[in-house]
């Protein structure tokens, strides 16, 4: 395996007891890697096991065979080198937006820590809320909140389940433009999950299909398409030649 | 304003039918008033009680052995309480014990207390504390148990650990649920202050209104009786003004 690969799952399997102790597979002997600076769509039927991949990359979760590794080693649990953006609205309640943006900060001292926390704000156009609670915040606003305080302690890895899942076409338009803009001005590299075959397109430099539950990797394809993607024939013909695999 | 109007009348309606029986029933000179004084008897009792000696030689005493007991209750049951919601370990430890000990009546334990601690302060601190204590601890686990996974899992991805998550993601989440409890033990609280100071006394509210039944001033055992129902209402509406302003984030809109 090459040395460059950040994230890197070596027939990892995940298994959970489900009810009257019957197992349930959730993902089987995935194997694929992940190098420094890609931009990797991981795409695939609802139920698939795509988030618990997620969530192995995480820590959140650890295989009950093979192995994830970050970096080569072991993933042992969560780590502030991996931000992790939730599908649900993860944003703490009791905190302004301002703080909720600052909250990975918390260690940082005063004046730089501000700073930050505005510039962060303003890139994501939250400046105006930043001293409301997250609860008068619309679902794009929020996940934009989710993002910021993500993003703000600058991961080298970006995990991000299904982040606009719940939000309307246009807003989730304006989200998937705002993504690409804030990761390309880092070196940040980022695992995507989505159902959404034209996200994954939009999106991914490289997309990582996988199959039903117990979910394999079906297929693992550099996206040729430059950026911006339109919908463009070539965008068409991808869809539709991956969308041919989908599993049903 | 005329519908709101007529909720309050609606409210206020049962209220007053009873104080119009109550004020015709002793009119009528059917009912001795040893057994019930009229209203306005007891009302002008109730104004008597509103003095300096009362409040140094019964409501003083009395406020200091429920905030003690209370303050008691609450070190002891919000840790334990938090912790073994999160923790089912410590939940297994402590939920047998706090599910035997709240169904047992706190009356029954009562010559007890009075055993092993006497009749001063001590015993009073000790019924409200056990009264309180362990119902207690098992809502303030519901409260616990209640926080969302994906934002103790939020703060775990933010290098967070264990009892960093319980102090920056578990306490603050819960803390609107917990003081709503709180406003709720309360009421109990005060309930067990009475019935241990009506069985053994030295001063207090429920020394005055057994010592006044003891003397047949029964116009000032419901003086008595109303001061602490105002007690209550007090308190419940210092917890529900206080809440309201301490968690914004939960009341707003």
């Amino acid at each position: 395996m090459s040395n460059s690969s950040l994230l890197q799952f070596d027939r990892a399997s995940k298994t959970f007891q489900g009810a009257k102790k019957h197992p349930i597979v959730a993902l089987q002997e995935i194997t694929f890697s992940i190098s420094h600076g890609e931009f990797v769509t991981l795409l695939g039927p609802s139920g698939c096991g795509k988030s618990t991949a997620l969530r192995l990359a995480a820590g959140l979760e650890t295989a009950t065979t093979g192995t994830v590794l970050y970096q080569g080693q072991p993933i042992g649990g969560p780590s502030v080198d991996r931000g992790f953006v939730f599908q649900s609205y993860s944003a703490f309640p009791w905190l302004t937006v301002r703080e909720n943006t600052g909250f990975g900060l918390s260690q940082h001292s005063g004046d730089s820590r501000e700073q930050e926390v505005s510039h962060w704000l303003s890139l994501m156009g939250l400046s105006e809320f930043a001293d409301t609670y997250p609860r008068a915040l619309s679902g794009g606003m929020r996940q934009r909140l989710a993002l910021a305080r993500s993003m703000i302690i600058k991961p080298k890895l970006l995990l991000l389940d299904e982040p606009f899942g719940a939000l309307d076409e246009r807003t989730r338009e304006s989200m998937q433009q705002l993504l690409l803009d804030v990761v390309s001005k880092t070196d940040c590299t980022v695992l995507f999950v989505t159902h959404d075959i034209r996200e994954a397109i939009l999106l991914g430099d490289r997309i990582i299909l996988l199959s039903s539950r117990p979910g394999k990797v079906l297929r693992d394809v550099v996206c040729p398409l430059s950026k911006p993607r339109g919908r463009t024939p070539e965008f068409n013909s991808l869809y539709e030649t991956i969308l041919d695999e989908f599993p049903a | 304003m005329g519908p709101r109007l007529q909720d309050r009348a609606t409210s206020f309606a049962p209220i007053a039918f009873l104080l119009l029986a109550w004020y015709g029933l002793t009119r009528t000179g059917m009912v001795d008033p040893v057994f019930l004084p009229g209203p306005i008897q007891v009302f002008h009792s109730f104004l008597s009680l509103l003095s300096f000696s009362f409040f140094r030689e019964e409501l003083l005493p009395s406020l200091t052995r429920i905030g003690g007991a209370f303050l008691l209750s609450v070190i002891l049951a919000f840790p334990l309480g938090i912790l073994s919601g999160q923790i089912p370990r410590i939940a297994r430890l402590l939920f047998p014990l706090c599910g035997f000990t709240r169904y047992l009546p706190v009356a029954a334990l009562v010559p007890l207390c009075i055993l092993w601690f006497g009749i001063g302060d001590a015993q009073k601190i000790a019924v409200i504390t056990i009264g309180v204590v362990f119902q207690l601890i098992l809502v303030i686990s519901a409260d616990s148990v209640a926080v969302p996974q994906e934002l103790i899992e939020a703060g775990r991805t933010f290098g967070l650990s264990r009892s960093q998550v319980l102090w920056r993601i578990v306490v603050p989440w819960s803390m609107p649920a917990i003081w709503d409890d709180l406003r709720i033990a309360a009421g109990w609280a005060w309930s067990y202050l009475v019935l241990a100071e009506l069985v053994a006394g030295n001063r207090g509210i429920g020394y005055f209104i057994i010592q006044s039944q003891r003397y047949l001033e029964t116009d000032r055992v419901f003086a008595g009786i109303l001061f602490v129902g105002i007690l209550g209402v007090l308190t419940d509406l210092l917890f529900r003004v206080s809440g309201a302003r301490l968690f914004r984030w939960n009341h707003e809109q």
